[in-house]
C-alpha cells in the first residue's frame, strides 16, 4: 500500500514537472506588443468558462471542474498585472456558447465588450474523465482571428497545470515575457513543531510534503534542472544534506560529514554545488564538482561563512560572512578566489539571492530591529528596501523571470508566504497554512 | 443503577491501587536514600575524605546547565564561563562519557544564518570544555539553529532562554 502511494505520488509529480503533454500550435500570427516597454496600459481580455468539445459527453456528469478551470487562466494573467480581466462569466459564457454551437466566432460581439483579446477553451474527456485534452485559442478582436492555438493533453489530476501552460503561452505571445505559471516553490512548513520540506505550485495550490525522515528537515534548494530537491535533515543528531530525485523518488545523501551540512546552491549549469559545511564547528563554504565528486574549500576565515548564491553567469558567488563583525554580504570570484564586501548599510544582512538578470541581489536586512526584504543594485550599490512593515519580512527568492520575489512575512500574525511584483510593488499572499510557512525557494524555468 | 454502582467500585479499586503504588514508590526512594547515606558514612569513616552520592549519566545530566549568549554572538561571557566550569567539573566525574553540545538561537534572524550561529555557539562551549579538561575526542557538537526552541513567546525574556548551548552526556 505504502509503495503504491509512493509510486502514485511521484508519477503525479513527474507528470507535472516533466511535460507529458502533446501540444500543437496552428494559425499563429506574430503579434508582439511588449507592454512592459510601452508603458502600463493594460490589455483587456476575456476568458469565458471552458466548454465540452461535443455534446455527447453526458457520460461524465460532473464537468464543472473542467469548465471552471478557466479561473486558473484568469488568475495567472491577473497576477502579471499586464491585463484587465473581464470577470463576469454571466456575460461571457453565453457569447462563447453560441459561437461554439454555430461553429462561428462573432468577433463583433466580443468587440462590443470592449476587449482586445479573448481566450476560449474546449475540452475532450477520455478514460472516464481521467484524461483530458484541452484546445485553447487566443483570439484577437482587432485581427478578427485566432492568433495562438494549442492543444494540451494530461491526466485529470493536472487540470490546473494544463491551464497554467496556456497562460504562459498567451503571456509570451502578447507581452514577450516568459511566464512563471508552471513553476514550483519549495518551502518549510511545520508538523508537530518540526520543520518539514514542502513543494507547491507558484500560486500556492497542490502543496505536498517531500521530507519524510521524521526529524527536522529544512533549508531546501533545487538542482538546476528542477529534478532534484536538496535539504538539510537530521540523522543521529547531525544535520546532513539529502537529495530527493523527483523523477525516481530515490533519496541519497549529498553530505553526511560530522558537523553542519547546509545551504546548498547549484551553479546554473548544474556542475558545481556550493554549500556550507562546519568542519570543527566553523561554518565555511565548500565547492563540490558534481561530475568528479571532488571538493575544495572556498573560505578560510575564523567565523561564519554561509548562504552562497550563484551569479547567472556561474562565475561568482554572493554569500554571508561575519568576518568584519555582524553578518554582511560578500562576493567571491570563483576562479580567482578574490572576495569583496558588498553591503555596508545595516548590522545584519543575510540570505542573499542573485537576480536572474544578474544586476542586483535581494536579501534580508535588519531595519529598525525588524527584518525586511532589501535589494542592492550591483552597478551603483544603491540599496532599496522593498517591504516596509512593522512585521518581519525575510527569506527572499526570485521568480526565474525576475519579475517577482517570494518571501515569508508575519504580517498576518504568523509566518506565511507572499509574492511581490518587483516592478509594481504589489504584494499578494500565497499560502494559508495552519502552522506557518517559511523559507520559500522558487524553482528554475521548467525545461 | 447497577451500572453506576459497579463504576463506583471500579473507581475505588483504582484509587486504592494508585495509593498503593505511590506508597511503594515512596518506600523505595527512602531505602535508596538511607543506603546512600550509610554508604557515604562508611566511606567518610574509612578514608577520611569527602565523598558524593554515586555518579551516574543521569545524575550528571541533571546537574548540567545551559550556557547563554547575547543576540547574534557566539563568544562566552564571564557568567557563561562560570557555568562551563561547573559543567566541566560534573562531566569530569565520568571520564569516557561522550558529550554532546547543541547550539540554539532565538527565532529572530533566519534559518541558515542561525544554523551557522548555533554551530559556532556549540563550538565555543566545546573549546571551553576542552580547556577545562574534558577530552576533545569525547565532545561532539550539533547545531539546531532556531529549531527546538525551549521558549515559544515573542519577547526578549523568551529569546534569551533560546540563545543557548545545551550540554548532555551519554
Amino acid at each position: 500500500m505504502k509503495t503504491m502511494i509512493k509510486t502514485f505520488f511521484f508519477r503525479t509529480f513527474i507528470v507535472s514537472l516533466f511535460l507529458f503533454f502533446s501540444s500543437s500550435a496552428y494559425g499563429v500570427t506574430d503579434v508582439y506588443l511588449n507592454v512592459a516597454r510601452k508603458g502600463m496600459e493594460k490589455i483587456k481580455i476575456a476568458i469565458p468558462d471552458f466548454l465540452p468539445e461535443n455534446d455527447g459527453v453526458a457520460l461524465f456528469p460532473d464537468q464543472k471542474m473542467f469548465a471552471k478551470n478557466a479561473q486558473v487562466l484568469r488568475n495567472d494573467l491577473y497576477v502579471t498585472e499586464y491585463f484587465t480581466i473581464l470577470w463576469n462569466t454571466k456575460v461571457l459564457n453565453p457569447l462563447f456558447a453560441s459561437d461554439h454551437r454555430e461553429k462561428l466566432t462573432h468577433y463583433e460581439n466580443w468587440k462590443d465588450l470592449g476587449v482586445d483579446y479573448f481566450i476560449t477553451g474546449t475540452y475532450l474527456l477520455e478514460n472516464s474523465g481521467k484524461s483530458v485534452t484541452y484546445t485553447f485559442k487566443l483570439h484577437s478582436v482587432k485581427a478578427k482571428n485566432v492568433i495562438l492555438a494549442k492543444r494540451y493533453r494530461g491526466s485529470g489530476k493536472l487540470l490546473r497545470l494544463l491551464a497554467h501552460k496556456f497562460s504562459d503561452d498567451a503571456l509570451l505571445q502578447l507581452t514577450g515575457e516568459r511566464g512563471i505559471a508552471t513553476t514550483k516553490i519549495l518551502y518549510e512548513g511545520k508538523e508537530g513543531g518540526k520543520k518539514q520540506v514542502f513543494v507547491m505550485d507558484y500560486d500556492g495550490y497542490n502543496s505536498m510534503k517531500l521530507s519524510r525522515e521524521g526529524n527536522i528537515s529544512l533549508s531546501p534548494s533545487w538542482s538546476s534542472d528542477n529534478r532534484t530537491v536538496y535539504y538539510t535533515t537530521y540523522r543521529n543528531d547531525n544535520p546532513n544534506l539529502l537529495g530527493l530525485d523527483l523523477l525516481t523518488g530515490k533519496r541519497s545523501w549529498f553530505s553526511t560529514k560530522e558537523g553542519l551540512n547546509n545551504a546548498l546552491s547549484f551553479s546554473p549549469n548544474g556542475l558545481l554545488g556550493a554549500y556550507c559545511y562546519a568542519k570543527d564547528g566553523n561554518p565555511d563554504l565548500y565547492l563540490r564538482n558534481m561530475v568528479s565528486g571532488s571538493e575544495r574549500r572556498l573560505t578560510f576565515q575564523e567565523g561564519i561563512d554561509t548562504s552562497p548564491s550563484w551569479s547567472p553567469d556561474g562565475r561568482r558567488l554572493v554569500f554571508v560572512s561575519d568576518r568584519h563583525g555582524g553578518p554582511q554580504l560578500f562576493i567571491m570570484d570563483i576562479e580567482t578566489g578574490s572576495v569583496s564586501r558588498l553591503t555596508y548599510e545595516g548590522s545584519y544582512n543575510v540570505e542573499p539571492v542573485w537576480s536572474p538578470d544578474g544586476d542586483k541581489i535581494a536579501y534580508t536586512s535588519l531595519v529598525d530591529g525588524v527584518n525586511q526584504i532589501a535589494v542592492i543594485s550591483l552597478s551603483d550599490r544603491r540599496v532599496t528596501t522593498l517591504t516596509d512593515r512593522e512585521r518581519i519580512s525575510q527569506s527572499p527568492s526570485w521568480s526565474p523571470n525576475g519579475r517577482y520575489i517570494i518571501f515569508s512575512s508575519t504580517r498576518s500574525g504568523h509566518s506565511e508566504l507572499y509574492r511581490l511584483n518587483v516592478s509594481t510593488g504589489t504584494v499578494s499572499r500565497v499560502t494559508y497554512t495552519k502552522n506557518g510557512a517559511f523559507n520559500p525557494v522558487w524553482s528554475f524555468f521548467s525545461q | 443503577m447497577k451500572k453506576s454502582m459497579s463504576k463506583k467500585i471500579g473507581f475505588i479499586l483504582l484509587a486504592i491501587g494508585l495509593a498503593f503504588t505511590l506508597q511503594s514508590c515512596g518506600k523505595k526512594t527512602e531505602t535508596n536514600k538511607s543506603m546512600e547515606s550509610s554508604q557515604q558514612a562508611t566511606d567518610n569513616a574509612g578514608k577520611g575524605v569527602e565523598s558524593a552520592p554515586a555518579v551516574t549519566v543521569d545524575s550528571v545530566n541533571a546537574s548540567l546547565v545551559d550556557v547563554y549568549f547575547d543576540f547574534d554572538r557566539y563568544n562566552l561571557t564571564a557568567s557563561s564561563e562560570n557555568r562551563i566550569a561547573r559543567n566541566a567539573q560534573a562531566i569530569r566525574q565520568l571520564p569516557g562519557a561522550s558529550v554532546i553540545v547543541s547550539g540554539y538561537c532565538d527565532e529572530r534572524g533566519t534559518t541558515e544564518y542561525n544554523l551557522a550561529l548555533g554551530a559556532k555557539r556549540a563550538n565555543s562551549v566545546k573549546n571551553a570544555l576542552i580547556a577545562q579538561g574534558v577530552p576533545a575526542a569525547n565532545i561532539r557538537t550539533v547545531s539546531y539553529g532556531e529549531e527546538n526552541a525551549v521558549c515559544q513567546e515573542q519577547n526578549e525574556s523568551c529569546y534569551k532562554l533560546n540563545r543557548r548551548a545545551h550540554i548532555s552526556i551519554r
